[in-house]
């Protein structure tokens, strides 16, 4: 899409103010087939995995079985939130960050419900900067109260596979608490102008991609994958694998440089929160993790929260079936 | 009276500490596992270590105390929240 084509400038009522703004279809999270096909589940995904593969029937359960609600509508209502311009530059490159200026650390979630898609996000921005700055283009326009507006590309994953780009035109207005602090992502490393906002742009995106910021509290980190990668992705369930076997995945991603996130459970027993104290982790259920690194010598692997804070260094791999449910990766390299 | 509202594993900022809600559920306390349960969330102020608290027990972010007025579990959106109140 071009700086211009799209819904025309409102000046009365700017387009881009809110993230519902950019309100487009929903992907249905159920199958439509276009003509008369399997009469039951059972039929349909076996019917799928023989014309599909493997890969689509995984992706097509996922969302029908997934413990995560695709959305989780709050009522919410994206147009009576206070949103103000922040200034900053969109990348800010602090001596030895990359020349891109996009850093894992400058990611720290706020309080949207978005950790399915900053986790993804933090795990490909530490694998391949470069490509995450690239989906961010502008100022392609600046409206006379200096409002920047920026185009972003995501992508949007099919259960057939094969994710199509999107391209979303967002404003520098986000979410603000009434002392003009974000209220969602944060801003990153601090330049001239400000914090710098990629992160907050990219946040907004996906938000609009979703239909506002309300249906993007909660979702699948397979979709928030997609959405910064355009790659598709694989998902397994800690249950029933052995240790070596996550380990072998994992371990394998990060060689590979794909990115891989991963799930707490939904619940932890009174004990299984008190063996994280005893081993001195703050763990959070219900929560997205990312992967940074792992350390084959002692079987651990670092754990990034995407708050910016309390990661699990060094967390033992014995111990990660206790607190996780399930990972996420990306199918192929994103460098 | 001065509020906060702590959605379950999103992370607020007051007074220059970031403040989380986590672990909401109906259970056992992690000092008691054994004993009654209640529906019980953890406060994370920054990277301190978590405290477990009820409806009506004290937390402290930064020099200021807050009072827990109200822990909400969602079933439905599967995110609770915690609401805070200045106290004192």
């Amino acid at each position: 899409m071009s700086a211009r084509a799209g819904r025309p400038y409102d000046r009365t009522v700017p387009v881009h103010e809110h993230a519902d703004a950019q309100a487009q279809d929903a992907a249905p999270a159920a199958v439509a087939p276009a003509r008369a096909g399997p009469a039951t589940a059972a039929a349909l995904a076996l019917g799928l995995q023989r014309s599909a593969g493997n890969a689509a029937t995984a992706r097509l359960l996922q969302r029908l079985v997934s413990p995560q609600a695709r959305t989780g509508a709050t009522g919410q209502d994206d147009r009576t939130l206070d949103y103000r311009r922040h200034a900053g530059s969109v990348f800010v490159r602090p001596e030895g960050e990359h020349r891109s200026g996009v850093d894992a650390d400058d990611i720290q979630q706020g309080l949207l419900g978005d950790c399915y898609f900053l986790s993804p996000l933090a795990a490909a921005a530490r694998i391949n900067p470069q490509r995450i700055a690239n989906l961010i283009r502008g100022p392609v326009d600046t409206w006379p109260d200096g409002t920047r507006i920026f185009e972003v590309d995501l992508y949007e994953g099919h259960w057939i596979g094969n994710p199509s780009k999107r391209t979303v035109r967002v404003s520098d207005r986000f979410v603000s608490t009434a002392s003009g602090d974000s209220r969602y992502a944060q801003p990153g490393d601090v330049g001239t102008g400000g914090g710098e906002i990629w992160v907050m742009l990219l946040e907004k995106a996906w938000a609009g991609m979703r239909g506002g910021y309300d249906r993007a509290h909660s979702g699948l980190m397979a979709d928030g994958m997609t959405a910064v990668t355009g790659i598709d992705t694989d998902w397994e369930s800690i249950e029933g694998r052995s240790d070596a076997r996550v380990w072998r995945d994992i371990a394998g991603c990060v060689r590979d440089g794909k990115p891989v996130t991963i799930q707490t459970r939904q619940t932890l027993t009174a004990e299984e929160l008190a063996e994280a104290r005893d081993i001195e982790y703050t763990i959070f259920a219900k929560h997205a993790y990312n992967i940074a690194s792992v350390n084959a010598e002692w079987q651990t692997i670092d754990i990034r929260n995407p708050h910016g804070n309390n990661h699990l260094n060094g967390f033992p791999l014995v111990r990660l079936r206790r607190f996780f449910d399930y990972y996420v990766m990306s199918e192929r390299s994103f460098r | 009276m001065e509020r906060l509202e702590l959605p379950e594993t999103g992370q607020a900022f007051h007074a220059g500490h970031p403040v989380v809600a986590a672990n909401i559920w109906e259970r056992a306390s992690i000092d008691d596992p054994a004993g009654p349960s209640a529906l019980r969330a953890q406060i994370v102020v920054g990277e301190d270590r978590p405290v477990e608290v009820v409806e009506g027990d004290e937390v402290a972010i930064g020099d200021e105390r807050w009072r827990v007025e109200q822990i909400v579990e969602d079933p439905v959106e599967r995110r609770g929240r915690v609401v805070l109140v200045r106290a004192g």
